[in-house]
């Protein structure tokens, strides 16, 4: 079709309408020289796009070149419709950008993508970790939001084809959550009321005629404090930001002179802004912005600016001017925060009457304590006031640092008890929380502490029938600083093999690290090294020769030590580990242990290290069990694997009568190293009243027998609260954390490396 | 070795090193010093351990003979042997003897890689006696007040074979190293990196982020040094991603995805 056809085929199609002609030949021009059937194809969109928009129209046709694509792939009319659908939601412009797209468009409809989450984690996770300075997980979901303690990422982003582009994409979007985050967009400030977990946020909207445009509104000018706040902080990852954002977001006015993403936000907001307002109430709005802007401002300034801003325009307008909600914003999940904020509180709270009752427990016994106190929770939220422990700030003997403000005494019945740096930092957290430290935390600690006084259960229900062989051990009591005599008895019980695909799994997941560990672990084995100074060897130790002819000389005796000896194999190391198959390893910390378990056994095959490994749990002091997984004889075969993968939670965790097995074992064994490695996640713990204190002193005492037996006992822990009793039964330096569970496997060889070159 | 004697002037430091308090360290050495104490610095690499020490040895006066400890070295390595000379038999001072003589000072880096049985050999000098017996030449040296013994070691992460016996650490005046405060580390980067304060800015953060993955599997973040070293290659005009490449992401991990998450982080300042 000529130009002239083309034009007369428009008419036709778009009646009753009456365009400009001009302006029909101008937008038909790129068309004109095409083949008949594309021609065609084009003009069949032509009466489904000018009803919503003439000008959308005439966009559609002069940008044919770019659209040519998806005549070619056909997926043009399902195309149209996704811009029909961003037209109206974003305008011309939203449209202009859904044409900007289509290459990403295409290759989605292909089935080709970009980035999901799970291929990105790798890398963003500890990008985060590092960016926070502490752990923030981030978790696959529907939609970006978070909840203030982790970062949900949409599983795949449909944005766009290119892998780094989307990389990038989710890069911003999780360093921005982080910032939201570190600035307390979402905060709940300490003592606000969580009884009716209502969010204040909450109450804030509601205070608007239409409360999603007040949170819009809220949520847009902290965007603008966050981006500033990026701005400045991650220049590289916002200069990257500012070039690739244009082909997502519709509006922004690439044409402005922008410096930075925040002018270009805002700059999309002035545009959108300007043909509204008078003059005065720009200003106005830029004040508001600028003022949000200052590194003084928090979150109550953009509450501030919300409530300014809202009633100097109609409603319909401000949704105009706030357009769509921006990708990387995120959804502000209100009832997820106040979820969030409830569930560390409840672990706050047993962390810190855990610490604590360990602490009381450490004490002389002058404290006293009524176990009545114990009530947990009182009947109805006390008023502050009334609940607050008495706590000492600071530090007393030096008022003039005035920066160690930590909490650092509590009074309890009129004493003051002196708080480790780590029940310190974890009051701190809770004071941080709630504005205070309520005082039925202390009286429970202290009720739990007053428990645990008691005598252990002598009378424990006898459990005798199945135990093979049973083994007797002494149990310490550091309160008469003396042994129960024949207190415990440990019976040896087998594991059920079980055939799963667990190894295999394991193996194919973990394929790289083990290769690597094998490697570097038969490179700790072949370690060669010369000694010096022997009475034979391969060569002739020229210093101690040089030495002693000089010594001769000067009269003294010569010494005859003058070779160097090769030694090969000088690793003559025994490791036992004992493994804690409690109740509380169930799930991920269990499997965890039994996937290090089997990158360990992998590793170990490359060594002459012999090595066993045990279990252990029980209930009582008459049924302690311990599991044999593998002997210190036995090779590690697909018994010993389906076995490890046979292991699983049971019941409790009396350590020391396992401990004192380990030790009774290792009385058979020749070696120049001994090694106990033990693996837990908590402390020393059974249903009877083997807990606090006592558990901690037995547990000490049978690791002080292994050690004067020349064991080196050294534990992992995956608890983090483990401080203040770790160093306590270990010795310093004795132990370590895991902090994420997921790095045990392949951290677990690692320490076992370390510990033995 | 053969000549240290005649050169004991060259470990004067006579230029006062740069070195920025990070508390009160300065003030307790020099007390140590008075009262005759020996020094035990611990803390990570890089962290100022050697530095402060010249500093000190500036401040005092006094040379500064280091040592760096290894397993091979032996207790004649460090208090002397007889070598032979024109077929006599010549005494040869050991840095630690020397050190003694001269009333200087010696440091011992990274003790516990000596040997135990060598380790013992600063025992009569590291307590209250401050003498040095040396055994072939059947003569005792006691210390002159001028002298110090100091020794260091990194307590991070240590093999259960090397660890400090309890006999040898309760010798000593312990001060503990950590790295510096961020204004103070800002500071101390730019003056030995040679970079302007916003860069130096830059990389302190850059490192506070290196620190926060020990849960990630990083066992050690960037050090000082690390960052003084990025920054004086940025100084001779190496783009500054190529610099954190190679002075900071490189030296810090094998791990892939560390590696990448690292490399994000830089992307992300610069
Ligand atoms: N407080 C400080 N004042 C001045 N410079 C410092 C300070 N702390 C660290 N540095 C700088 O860091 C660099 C590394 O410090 P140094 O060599 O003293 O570390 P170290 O603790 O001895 O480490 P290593 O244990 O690895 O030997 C020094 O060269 C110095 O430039
Ligand atoms: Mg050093």
């Amino acid at each position: 079709m000529q130009i002239t056809t083309l034009i007369k085929q428009f008419f036709a199609l778009v009646e009753p309408s009456l365009p400009n002609e001009w302006e029909v030949e101008d937008s038909l021009l790129p068309l004109a020289n095409q083949q008949e059937r594309i021609q065609n194809i084009i003009l069949a969109q032509v009466p489904v796009i000018w009803p919503v928009s003439n000008a959308l129209c005439f966009t559609f046709l002069t940008r044919f070149e770019e659209i040519l694509p998806l005549v070619e792939s056909g997926f043009l009319a399902e195309w149209v419709k996704e811009l029909l659908d961003h037209y109206e939601k974003g305008g011309l412009q939203a449209a202009q950008s859904c044409i900007s797209r289509i290459p990403y468009f295409i290759s989605h409809l292909q089935g080709k993508r970009g980035l999901n989450f799970e291929e990105a984690k790798g890398r963003l996770q500890p990008y985060i970790n590092g960016l926070a300075g502490r752990e923030i997980l981030l978790l696959p979901a529907e939609n970006l939001y978070t909840n203030t303690s982790a970062i949900f990422v949409p599983q795949e982003l449909r944005l766009c084809a290119d892998r780094e582009q989307c990389f990038l994409l989710y890069k911003f979007m999780v360093s921005f959550q982080w910032a939201s985050i570190k600035l307390k967009t979402l905060a709940i400030k300490e003592s606000s009321d969580l009884a009716f977990a209502t969010h204040p946020l909450d109450t804030f909207f509601a205070s608007f005629r239409d409360n999603i445009l007040g949170s819009r509104l809220y949520h847009f000018c902290e965007t603008i404090r966050i981006t500033h706040f990026l701005d400045q902080e991650l220049p590289g990852l916002m200069r990257q930001v500012k070039t690739l954002l244009p082909a997502f977001l519709p509006d922004l006015n690439t044409r402005a002179e922008c410096s930075t993403v925040t002018e270009l936000l805002q700059n999309m907001f002035f545009v959108r802004l300007e043909h509204n307002v008078s003059s005065k109430t720009i200003a106005l709005v830029k004040q508001w912005l600028s003022t949000c802007k200052e590194n003084t401002a928090d979150f109550t300034v953009s509450k501030k600016a919300a409530k300014a801003i809202y009633p100097l325009f109609k409603e319909e307008t401000l949704y105009q001017l706030l357009g769509m909600p921006l990708f990387f914003q995120g959804e502000l999940r209100l009832d997820a925060v106040v979820a969030a904020v409830l569930e560390k509180r409840k672990q706050d709270k047993k962390h810190f009457l855990d610490a604590f009752s360990t602490l009381l427990l450490q004490l002389p016994d002058t404290v006293t304590f009524s176990s009545e106190n114990a009530s947990d929770e009182p009947q109805s939220p006390p008023s502050h006031s009334a609940d607050q422990a008495r706590i000492v700030i600071g530090n007393k003997n030096n008022e003039n640092q005035p920066h160690l403000s930590e909490p650092v005494y509590i009074q309890i019945n009129n004493q003051e008890i002196k708080l480790t740096d780590e029940l310190a930092s974890l009051a701190q957290d809770i004071i941080d929380d709630l504005g205070y430290l309520p005082e039925h935390y202390v009286s429970s600690a202290a009720g739990q502490a007053g428990q645990s006084r008691g005598a252990p259960d002598l009378y424990p229900a006898a459990q005798g029938a199945g135990i093979i062989a049973p083994v007797v051990y002494d149990e310490w009591d550091y309160r008469r600083k003396g042994f129960r005599k024949n207190w415990c008895v440990v019976v040896e019980k087998q594991i059920e093999p079980v055939q799963s695909t667990f190894i295999a799994d394991t193996l194919k997941k973990y394929r790289g690290q083990i290769a690597r560990l094998r490697y570097q672990f038969e490179v700790m084995q072949t370690s060669e090294h010369f000694i010096r100074r022997q009475r034979d060897g391969d060569d002739i130790d020229f210093d101690a020769l040089v030495e002693s002819l000089a010594d001769a000389l000067a009269g003294y005796p010569p010494s005859d030590r003058l070779f160097i000896r090769l030694l090969r194999d000088q690793r003559d190391i025994a490791v036992l580990f004992l493994v804690d198959m409690s109740n509380s390893t169930a799930g991920w910390v269990g499997k965890s242990i039994k996937e290090a378990l089997v990158l360990l056994s992998e590793a170990m095959e490359m060594l002459d290290d012999r090595y066993g490994i045990y279990g252990f749990s029980g209930m009582r002091r008459l049924r302690c069990e311990i599991f044999p997984i593998k002997t210190i004889e036995e090779q590690y075969d697909t018994t010993v694997q389906q076995k490890i993968t046979g292991i699983g939670p049971r019941e409790y965790t009396r350590m020391a009568p396992a401990i004192r097995h380990m030790n009774a074992l290792f009385a058979d064994i020749e070696a120049k190293l001994k090694l106990l490695i033990i693996l837990s996640d908590g402390k020393p713990e059974d249903y009877d009243d083997y807990k606090g204190k006592y558990a901690i002193e037995d547990t000490r005492q049978a690791l002080l027998e292994a050690k004067s037996q020349g064991v080196h006992p050294f534990c992992i822990t995956i608890d983090r609260h483990a401080q203040t009793y770790m160093a306590h039964m270990y010795g310093p330096a004795n132990y370590i954390f895991v902090n994420d569970v997921v790095r045990l496997p392949s951290l677990v060889p690692e320490i076992y490396k370390v510990l033995t070159t | 070795m053969a000549d240290k004697n005649t050169k004991i002037e060259e470990h004067i430091i006579v230029d006062e090193p740069y070195y920025l308090q990070t508390a009160e360290e300065v003030n307790v050495a020099m007390a140590a010093y008075t009262i005759g104490a020996p020094l035990l610095l611990k803390g990570p690499t890089g962290c100022g351990k050697t530095r402060f020490m010249q500093y000190l040895a500036w401040k005092l006066q006094r040379p500064l003979i280091t040592v760096s400890c290894h397993d091979d070295l032996s207790t004649s390595d460090l208090v002397g042997r007889y070598l032979i000379r024109g077929g006599e038999a010549v005494w040869n001072d050991g840095p630690l003897t020397l050190a003694v003589r001269k009333g200087a000072i010696c440091y011992l880096d990274e003790i516990v890689e000596a040997r135990k049985d060598t380790t013992v050999v600063i025992h009569p000098l590291a307590d209250d006696r401050r003498e040095l017996p040396v055994e072939k030449k059947g003569e005792l040296i006691m210390a002159p007040p001028e002298f110090m013994l100091a020794v260091s070691y990194n307590p991070g992460y240590q093999s259960v074979l090397k660890d400090l016996k309890t006999s040898t650490r309760q010798r000593f005046i312990a001060l503990s190293f950590d790295y510096p405060s961020i204004e103070q580390e800002v500071k101390i980067v730019q003056k030995e990196g040679n970079v302007d304060i916003e860069l130096a800015g830059s990389l302190v953060k850059l490192a506070h982020m290196t620190r926060g993955l020990k849960d990630s599997g990083l066992v050690e973040g960037a050090s000082t040094r690390l960052l003084i070293q990025a920054g004086q290659l940025v100084a001779q005009g190496i783009p500054i991603h190529l610099a954190c490449r190679v002075a900071i992401v490189e030296p810090l991990t094998d791990d892939h995805e560390l590696m990448s998450a690292l490399d994000e982080m830089v992307s992300s300042l610069w």
